[in-house]
């Protein structure tokens, strides 16, 4: 009777498991949730000519629509289903991004927490960032210097109240306010890259997600000096001699290239998931003949199946059982050669390329490359971007500015002898916003 | 014994009439006293019990001086044990008194005491009354005697005061009310026609003959049930029903012993109107049982339970019913309110026996066995083995196996194990037409209904002691419940212990009361049950009773179990039949302790302080030990063979895996509370309670796994629990050891203020009010400041008692209304940003998810009631019964609503929906007319109950959302369940099915089911009874009794779960499903049958149309005959006192379904079971001596 004099009577948490997120270890612990915050959409992956689906009857047993939709460029991309993960989860990640930003607010900045408050506050920002560059990859038209002003872009939402429905903004608000929350990201996050916890951006994260994005913004100057940056401060490349070429786990969760971990939303496993003894998808038989014998990626990337094609190992990830779509230092260095190879630096891009590539081939079998010119300086660069980045959902976006650039690729899908072509710059390249977010709350659809 | 006592009420009758001379009331002394009466308090009686004196004396000595009359009486009193009845008026004008007197005669001596005085005396059958000495009796002979006031006392046939008795002169139309001691005083003249009664007694009706004050009336009870029937408890107080506002169901322990089994809520199925047992209506948030329709839409929908005074924490298994006296619902806000937040889905009040005052030892024996019929598999409609392999060849065919056989190892039935066998030659075609034939024959539910499924067989005793004098009480009971259940291996065993004793003291000013119950069970049951099977032709033993192993998900095919590690594993193989007994005990003890005390403050005004200190553990203990399939397989998958030294390596060591979880609570409940009871004059009287109480209710689990468990020694050995290892099959899988530690705790605190008034004017009028203030900590300060004061108030009118009533036909009819708030509360909601630990990420750090988005305008949902209500007795009391009108408007109800997804959820729990609900509910009893050797008892109970959502702010995303999940997507303008379909128009000419989109013929499946147009919809109905009720009729002839109970569901609808739809055969849908032999399967069937070809591939749209559309909603309208009870009666006609309360019975449950709206084979109450309930037979006996 006595205690219920007392004020903190009522005040006692109801619940062990429930916290009333308040301190600088309860929004570090929020952002720690990877399966939130570090995972990407997988439309792009299962859109991509990365892979093949081997026969009709393969097909006709997938129990999703959405992964036929995908695999054939369908206009009715998802056939109904709702909740779809390639919107939902990283609007998700915005959610916690902001609750974290919110409640940063209410937390009194002393010389004691300065360093964990900038800390958070940073990795907040940069998860925000990044959830908002992979949606608008995915959900709005290629970056068009010319149209961007105009083109919709994604709803921006900046606080955590759910009461406000928030708009499509346009395609250059939406990257403003990206590179707006990567500059603020990079000036309050530490260089120190944390060996373990990669799911935890750093300075050297920023810099790589800012030349990731200014790459697909075709902003190559900015794009090669934030490559530059995150070089300078890790640079390191795995030399896939040391690897163990047979095992289908070759690396570990955290990888001595890895600056960011982030894998594709847990929801496709049938056409994203490693899947080893499926038969019924293959890598793209075009992909797998870009490598040469002597090139280790082939047999640490990939194994083959039964039926004679080859699925897929389960690279950065360790042995997660979906694909690596993280920030990795051969990215960056690919994403500085091709800038050097568009500003007509075709030394760099080619000395960049060596660095990389004696790192994957036998030992004693490289033959450096060379170029005598931008053109194929260019040209070799890109091969070797796409024979490096499979499967980090990087192709589809890779597809959308080379067709913008005036590239004219067309992708074909053949199954049971029909064929469907995806022409350039089809507005089929932009995925539709998913039916029930138009429903709720009657934002623009994509026209497709 | 019914005779027996009318007999004695005559005979007090005669005992009045023997004694004339003492009638003769003076004139115009009358008028006077009236007079007088009116303007003091009715009488005092100066009364001292003197319960143990033995004998009393006649001889009355006395020496005082000066003495005043009151303390003389005292005296006088106390020397003969002679009660005083005397009027304050009387007393206070007395002269003090001067005596001396030794051994007299009391008769002498009191006319000594009252010689100098203006008062006579009487003497009356113990009770000595004092009336007023004759004034003038000049005029007597001109004046003969007309107008006078009858004084007397009520009391029951032994002698105890009936307070608040009825005292109607019907001739004049005046109504007393008999005071605490049961003494009234009412204006009356001979000749007039005078009506006692008292609700639970006989009426007694008699003209008077004389104004003899004095005169005593002994009323009869009616029948020991009907007594009970009369009080009602709220768990704060216990009232009579006759001046209960509110809607009240009474259960008594008659009606609560009719059934026979181990739990308490079970015994109020069919007997409670406007209570509905919800069944078949499969997962989702609903409550069991549910008062007055659903009050809540996502927040807790059961009722409260109280047990005596407080709400019950434990299980409520753990409850005896043979422990229990009566049982009170609280329907509307009057009643419940009381009860504040908790009571917005109504109250269930459980009152337990106590001992009785002034009774002897009574021992009463209850015990009974229950034996089920056994439980029938073949209930649910479902595919034939046949046809499941016929429908496998054809995917197999189609290749849709390729990518599961292709990996090696997963599961395969039987039959595409053979088929694959035949595909790569490895068998002839002869051998494997044989295989498939030897699994066409075979029906795994033939196996499971011999070998898995059992008879149940309960037995319950229950012995009690009771008894009570003056100043004590006690009932002491026991229990023992053992059943074996309708799996092997299931069984439950139950002691119960319940002790209560209660002290008065202090001459009665102060109660104090203990109470213990200590209730102990015991769970067994098999975790590994085969229950559910992969396919339909599996097989649990060959012909000869061996046993055989059959497949399991995860699991892994037979072809691969068989080989693999090539006997250096441990055998892989899953046979339920050597696993077919108890792995798992939980072991549960409830404490309760209640220390009550009354005290008397002075006259009127009682403090009483309630504790209940309770406490539940529950210990689970769940071992697989080394030889079971579950430990077998988790090593066998951990386990990796060293390719040069061919060692096997387990990450899972060898032994068995220990999983044991341990839950306990502890519940404080304190409660001050004051009383206060007066008459105001001799018409009103108010009762006021008023009080606080506060609640600490604190819970822990904790749960662990040991492996390598040895139970000899309860060893166990480490484990890697941090790294993903690899699995033996499928080389490159891999996993973590399932860790299961942890440990959790919650605490449930609330503080609340509550008071309660009644006012009552001529007990013609009753007015009550109640008001309750909750707070507790679940919301957080900010909410908790604003409150909500939860309030009622009712009115009683006893139109019976009016001058102008005189309907015969209806001799008592009165009416009710209440109108006033209940509250619930939703525990899970919070009005800050929330979050859940969620364990470890990747690199083994702690990570949260959120749980709640910040809602700052969180608040309590609130629930408005209005009840109108008529309680009516025919002539003779042949009908009696009640009809009740309610209205309920819940508002404020905290609901999921779907939500844009850019906010990051897609569901926000908050307070966002408003309901409304109305109903009827009426109770028809038929008595019996007593003094016939044959009785024929009949209730009938009918409710009407229909809710409707009445706002919800969001719509639904699409039309599917409304048709698939109606549960948990309610549309405003239609019940919380309600049905929804999509129009269907046959089938087409290639068997797919039609459907209707914007008023055409359709196929386009998805655009059926993604429209966000209603008009695409139809309405088929609820899926809760909008009527429910039963008819209950019980005869008896001499000391045979039968009783059955009718129960009937109307007005509602299912849908057909697991029927066929085309391509549902695939994918994870298992085999149980209905219709396929009925399929569409050549052109010209669609003129015979609605169920679509089987088509290929996978028409996900074209299944989910199908199974929303309307040709599998029936309706789901029923008469079951729920039980025949039949007993026989031994009393009175034994002498020895064993047999003389014997009553031996028996008793049969879930008789069946008298009839039924639906064709399909299925019971509406168990759509989804695998079984309908067993019918049961109980035999039993009872005994009280």
């Amino acid at each position: 009777m006595l205690a219920a004099c007392k004020k903190d009577f009522l005040g006692v948490k109801p619940s062990s498991g429930i916290v009333n997120p308040t301190t600088l270890e309860n929004y570090q612990s929020l952002l720690d949730n990877n399966t939130i915050l570090n995972q990407t959409g997988a439309l792009p992956q299962m859109s991509s000519d990365e892979y093949f689906i081997v026969g009709k009857s393969d097909f006709d047993a997938l129990n999703n629509s959405t992964y036929k939709g995908a695999y054939l460029w369908q206009k009715d991309l998802y056939g109904g289903e709702i909740n779809q993960p390639d919107w939902n989860h990283l609007y998700k990640a915005v959610f916690y991004a902001n609750s974290v930003l919110d409640g940063l607010q209410t937390i009194v900045q002393e010389e004691s927490n300065r360093e964990r408050y900038n800390e958070i506050k940073g990795q907040a920002l940069f998860f925000r960032a990044f959830a908002f560059f992979d949606l608008i990859r995915n959900f709005s038209t290629v970056y068009n210097q010319s149209t961007a002003a105009t083109d919709p872009g994604i709803p921006l939402r900046l606080s955590s109240g759910i009461d406000l429905i928030v708009q499509r903004a346009t395609v250059q608000e939406t990257f403003d306010q990206i590179i707006k929350d990567l500059n603020q990201s990079r000036e309050l996050l530490s260089n120190n890259l944390s060996k373990a916890n990669p799911n935890r951006p750093s300075k050297s994260a920023v810099y790589a997600m800012l030349a990731r994005i200014y790459l697909y913004m075709g902003k190559y100057a900015e794009a090669g000096n934030a490559a530059d940056e995150c070089l300078k401060i890790s640079n390191t490349i795995i030399d896939y001699n040391t690897l163990d070429l047979t095992t289908e786990t070759p690396f570990s969760y955290n990888t001595d290239e890895t600056l960011f971990f982030s894998t594709q939303v847990y929801n496709y496993d049938a056409t994203t998931g490693y899947t080893s003894y499926y038969t019924n998808i293959g890598v793209s038989k075009e992909l797998i003949a870009l490598y040469d014998q002597y090139d280790l990626r082939l047999s640490v990337f990939f194994e083959r199946n039964k039926l004679g094609n080859f699925n897929l190992k389960r690279g950065y990830v360790g042995s997660g059982f979906y694909p690596f779509t993280g920030l990795a230092t051969d990215e960056i260095m690919l994403i500085k050669a091709e800038c050097a190879a568009r500003n007509n630096d075709p030394a760099t891009a080619i000395s960049t390329l060596n660095k990389l590539l004696t790192n994957r081939y036998e030992a004693g079998h490289f033959v450096p490359l060379s170029a005598p010119n931008a053109a194929t300086a260019l040209a070799v660069t890109l091969r070797e971007r796409r024979k490096e980045l499979v499967w980090r959902a990087l192709r589809w976006s890779d597809l959308k500015r080379y067709n913008r650039d005036g590239a004219g690729i067309i992708l074909t899908r053949t199954l049971n002898g029909q064929t469907v072509t995806l022409n350039p710059n089809s507005p089929l390249y932009v995925f539709p916003i998913p039916d029930d977010e138009i429903s709720l709350n009657g934002i623009q659809q994509n026209i497709r | 014994m019914e005779n027996e006592k009318a007999q004695r009420i005559t005979m007090l009758h005669q005992m009045y009439n023997f004694y004339p001379k003492k009638l003769v009331q003076p004139p115009g002394c009358a008028p006077n006293l009236l007079l007088t009466m009116k303007l003091t308090i009715l009488l005092t009686v100066v009364a001292i019990f003197q319960a143990s004196a033995g004998s009393f004396a006649q001889k009355i000595t006395l020496s005082e001086r000066n003495t005043p009359l009151a303390r003389v009486f005292d005296k006088i009193s106390g020397q003969t044990g002679y009660d005083f009845l005397v009027s304050t008026d009387n007393l206070r004008n007395a002269k003090p008194v001067t005596i001396e007197v030794h051994q007299e005669e009391l008769e002498d001596a009191l006319n000594q005491v009252l010689a100098a005085q203006a008062l006579d005396f009487i003497i009356q059958d113990r009770t000595i009354i004092i009336t007023k000495k004759p004034v003038n009796t000049k005029n007597n002979s001109n004046n003969p005697i007309k107008t006078s006031t009858l004084i007397g006392r009520i009391t029951d046939t032994t002698g105890l005061p009936l307070f608040g008795a009825t005292v109607k002169n019907k001739t004049k139309s005046l109504v007393k009310i008999a005071n605490e001691t049961g003494v009234f005083s009412i204006f009356a003249e001979v000749g007039d026609e005078i009506e006692i009664s008292f609700i639970g007694y006989k009426t007694y009706t008699f003209q008077l003959k004389s104004l003899e004050p004095g005169i005593q009336i002994a009323l009869v009870k009616i029948d020991s049930n009907l007594n009970e029937v009369s009080i009602v408890s709220t768990g704060y107080q216990t009232l009579p029903k006759e001046r209960a506002t509110g809607a009240f169901v009474r259960i008594d322990s008659t009606l609560i012993n009719r059934r026979v089994g181990t739990n308490i809520l079970d015994r109020l199925d069919g007997v409670t109107s406007g209570l509905l047992f919800n069944k078949g209506l499969g997962t989702g948030n609903n409550a069991s049982i549910s008062i007055r329709g659903r009050s809540t839409i996502f927040a807790n929908p059961d009722p409260l339970v109280v047990l005596d005074n407080f709400p019950y924490e434990g299980d409520l298994n753990n409850i005896n019913p043979n422990d229990i006296a009566n049982i009170t619902i609280l329907k509307d806000a009057a009643a419940a309110s009381i009860w504040g937040v908790r009571a917005g889905n109504g109250v269930i009040v459980i009152t337990t026996k106590k001992g009785r005052q002034n009774e002897q030892v009574r021992v009463t024996f209850n015990a009974n066995t229950t034996v089920s019929s056994h439980p029938d598999l073949f209930y649910q409609p479902q595919i034939s083995p046949g046809d499941y392999i016929d429908l496998e060849q054809f995917l197999f065919n189609k290749g849709y196996f390729d990518n599961t056989i292709n990996d090696g190892y997963s599961t395969l039935s039987p039959a595409v194990s053979v088929m694959l066998q035949r595909r790569d030659g490895q068998i002839s075609t002869a051998d494997s037409a044989f295989q498939m034939n030897q699994l066409k024959g075979a029906d795994i539910r033939n196996g499971l209904q011999r070998y898995i499924y059992r008879r149940s067989i309960s037995q319950q005793y229950a012995l009690s002691i009771d008894g009570g004098n003056k100043n004590q009480t006690y009932f002491i009971s026991a229990g023992y419940d053992k059943n074996q259940l309708n799996t092997a291996g299931s069984s439950y065993e139950r002691f119960t212990l319940n002790a209560n004793n209660t002290y008065r003291l202090l001459k009665d000013k102060m109660g104090i009361s203990v109470g213990l119950l200590i209730a102990s069970s015991s769970n067994r049951s098999n975790s590994s049950a085969y229950t559910a099977p992969l396919y339909p032709y599996e097989q649990l033993a060959d012909k000869n009773g061996n046993h055989l192993s059959v497949l399991q998900i995860p699991g892994l095919r037979k072809m691969y179990t068989d080989t693999a590690g090539a006997g250096k594993l441990l055998n892989w193989n899953y046979s339920p039949l050597d696993e077919n007994r108890a792995n798992s005990v939980s072991h549960m003890t409830d404490y309760k302790l209640n220390l009550n005390l009354n005290y008397s403050l002075i006259q009127g005004l009682d403090l009483g302080l309630y504790y209940q200190y309770q406490k539940g553990i529950n210990d689970f203990d769940q071992l697989y030990d080394i030889n079971s399939y579950y430990a077998r397989n988790l090593i066998n998958s951990f386990s990796q063979i060293d390719p040069y030294s061919g060692d096997v390596i387990r990450a899972v060591p060898l032994g068995g895996i220990n999983n044991t979880n341990s839950n306990r609570y502890t519940s404080n409940y304190g409660r001050f509370q004051l009383n206060f009871a007066t008459n105001i004059g001799n018409r009103q009287r108010l009762n006021v309670l008023a009080g606080a109480e506060i609640k600490d209710y604190q819970s822990s689990a904790v749960s662990g796994t040991l492996y390598g468990y040895d139970p000899s020694t309860a060893s166990s050995l480490p484990v890697n629990y941090i790294d993903y290892l690899p699995q033996y099959y499928g080389s490159y899988n891999s996993a973590t050891i399932p860790y299961l530690n942890s440990k959790t705790f919650a605490v449930d605190r609330t503080r609340s203020l509550f008071t309660n008034a009644s006012y009552v004017l001529d007990d013609k009028y009753t007015l009550s009010a109640s008001a309750r203030r909750d707070e507790s900590n679940i919301f957080g300060v900010s909410t908790n400041q604003k409150g909500v004061p939860l309030w009622s108030t009712g009115l009683l009118w006893a139109i019976n008692k009016e001058g102008f009533y005189h309907f015969d036909l209806i001799p008592v009819l009165k009416m009710r209304a209440t109108y006033g708030y209940n509250g619930n509360v939703d525990k899970t909601t919070s009005a800050y940003l929330t979050a859940q630990e969620g364990g470890a990420n990747f690199w083994n750090t702690q990570y949260t998810n959120i749980v709640n988005p910040p809602n700052p305008s969180l608040r309590w949902e609130k629930d408005r009631n209005i009840n109108f209500g008529i309680d009516f007795t025919t002539r003779h009391n042949l009908f009696s019964g009640s009809i009740d009108y309610y209205i309920k408007n819940g508002s404020d109800l905290i609901a999921y609503s779907p939500i844009a997804p850019q906010t990051g959820i897609t569901q926000f729990r908050g307070n966002a929906a408003d309901t409304r609900t109305n109903g009827i509910d009426i109770v028809i009893n038929k008595n019996s007319i007593s003094d016939q050797t044959f009785k024929w008892q009949s209730t009938l109970l009918f409710s009407y109950v229909k809710d409707i959502v009445t706002d919800y702010k969001v719509k639904q995303p699409s039309n599917s959302q409304i048709v698939l999940s109606n549960y948990a997507n309610p549309l405003e303008g239609y019940p919380y369940n309600a049905i929804f379909s999509y129009p269907f128009s046959g089938l087409d000419k290639a068997g797919r099915p039609n459907g209707i989109l914007n008023g055409k013929i359709s196929q386009d499946y998805a655009g059926i089911t993604r429209s966000t147009d209603p008009a695409n919809l139809k309405y088929m109905g609820a899926a809760t009874p909008l009527i429910f009720g039963s008819f209950r009729n019980t005869f008896s002839y001499k000391n045979l009794e039968v009783s059955l109970n009718i129960a009937y569901k109307f007005d509602y609808y299912f849908r057909r779960p697991n029927v066929f739809s085309g391509s549902n055969a695939f994918g994870s849908y298992g085999y149980k499903f209905a219709d396929y032999d009925k399929r569409w399967q050549v052109p010209g069937d669609e003129f015979r049958t609605n169920v679509p070809a089987l088509t290929y591939p996978l028409n996900t749209a074209q299944n989910a149309f199908y199974q929303g559309s309307e040709v599998l909603v029936e309706k789901a309208d029923h008469i079951r005959l729920q039980d025949i009870r039949l007993s026989y009666n031994f009393r009175g006609e034994h002498s020895k006192p064993v047999l003389r309360n014997l009553q031996v019975y028996a008793y049969v449950n879930n008789v069946g379904i008298l009839w039924k709206a639906t064709k399909q084979p299925l019971d509406p109450d168990y759509l989804f079971s695998a079984f309908v309930n067993p019918k049961t037979v109980s035999l039993g006996l009872s005994t009280n001596f």
